[in-house]
């Protein structure tokens, strides 16, 4: 291809468009949340049956998958709801000129929370000195 | 050279299929010399002169006034006469919403180096190869009666700040070409949904101190609905894609807004608009 500058260019190449992306994740993960959803309501139903305790959340969260099940929900709930947050603006009429922008501040806002939880799960993650780990 | 890959379809092909998803009809691949400054309208009339005189497709400008040479370009909507081939033979992916599935899931072409795909605009009826039925585009348009009443803007001169001018300038500039409505998905899920093209226009008129407030009411009642501005999805595939720089999205949420106050104040007011 030539690098000869062109005489006229599109604000946005084709696919680029947050507005397409934010639409189509939004829908995924809210179709992911409602099967989490269910997941949530069936786990509860039949594996506790007997008194929910910390020390039994925690030895829950001894099992790797566990781990990587939460992190991945709270990357989707936190996507989900701060997309959520813009559409809503967005909706008031407010914030139209700069959705990308609103976009991707909320993106920033939701990669610090998601670290806050890595950060809150970082025992679990590395199984290093876990709080309960002796608990059987 | 460059490589065109063109949709063709005419009555009577019906049967035809042509690989995945592409429906019915056929590409036909022609081969022109690319020149310096060509656009793909220009590379169509080759076409149609040198190589198949049977290949149709719309044009009147030729400069992007008119709105009718609007084609899928890689799978992207744009003009045909705005789109220089330079820019779009390069080859590569490209992701556009495809609007001809009610889920509207994303859609990837690949075009090879040199190789420059048009098909004509999703979301509308093929009549022939490029060209298109758009009745119902103009259809949506015409019941949002997007015109000045008699006797309106009024005799004599009607003054506008120039802060209101440029509030209702960049909807002034739709030339109907149809690509936002082919590019909405909300469109393909429902048929009746007014469009883009048509919910700018209603806020370009609602938004002008010249329009009366009558007619104002008359137009917030008819986009009131599920058809009309509480249809959108907020994709902004439509202010995407076009190629005048007109954000209907940015319409649709202010005539939102609009209403929205309306209402505040008829609670608040007592009814009083």
């Amino acid at each position: 291809m030539t690098s000869r500058p062109r005489p006229w260019r599109r604000s946005t190449s084709p696919g680029s468009g947050i507005g397409m992306w934010s639409w189509l994740l939004q829908r995924i993960t809210g179709l992911l949340l409602v099967i989490y959803l269910f997941i949530h309501l069936w786990v509860l139903h039949y594996s506790n049956t007997g008194k929910v305790t910390f020390d039994q959340i925690l030895l829950r969260l001894q099992s790797p998958a566990f781990v990587v099940f939460d992190l991945m929900l709270l990357a989707i709930v936190i996507f989900h709801a701060l997309n959520g947050v813009r559409i809503v603006i967005i909706d008031f009429g407010i914030g139209n000129r700069a959705q990308q922008a609103l976009f991707w501040g909320l993106m920033l806002l939701g990669l610090a929370l998601f670290l806050f939880g890595v950060y809150a799960l970082w025992p679990f993650i590395t199984q290093s000195g876990a709080p309960g780990s002796d608990v059987t | 050279m460059v490589v065109f890959r063109v949709f063709r379809w005419e009555k009577g092909m019906d049967g035809e299929k042509s690989g995945k998803g592409e429906g019915k009809g056929r590409y036909d691949v022609f081969q022109l010399e690319e020149k310096e400054g060509m656009t793909v309208l220009e590379a169509l009339f080759a076409i149609k002169e040198e190589l198949d005189g049977t290949l149709a497709f719309r044009y009147s400008c030729r400069g992007a006034v008119c709105g009718s040479c609007a084609v899928l370009i890689n799978g992207f909507p744009r003009l045909a006469c705005r789109t220089q081939v330079r820019e779009v033979m390069g080859g590569g992916r490209v992701v556009a919403l495809d609007v001809r599935g009610p889920l509207a899931l994303p859609r990837v072409r690949k075009t090879e180096p040199g190789e420059v795909l048009v098909e004509p605009l999703p979301g509308f009826k093929v009549i022939k190869d490029l060209v298109v039925d758009i009745k119902g585009f103009f259809n949506a348009y015409r019941e949002i009666t997007p015109w000045f009443r008699d006797g309106a803007p009024g005799e004599g001169e009607s003054r506008m700040s120039q802060r209101e001018r440029e509030r209702v300038e960049p909807y002034t500039n739709c030339i109907l070409c149809g690509l936002c409505y082919s590019a909405c998905p909300v469109q393909k899920r429902d048929p009746e949904f007014l469009g883009p093209a048509s919910l700018a226009k209603a806020w370009r008129f609602i938004s002008d101190p010249r329009f009366k407030e009558r007619d104002k009411a008359e137009i917030l009642e008819k986009v009131d609905s599920p058809r009309g501005v509480w249809g959108c999805d907020t994709v902004y595939m439509c202010t995407d894609v076009c190629p005048k720089k007109v954000p209907p999205t940015q319409g649709i949420t202010s005539i939102r807004r609009q209403l929205l106050k309306n209402s505040i104040k008829k609670i608040l007011g007592g009814g009083k608009r």
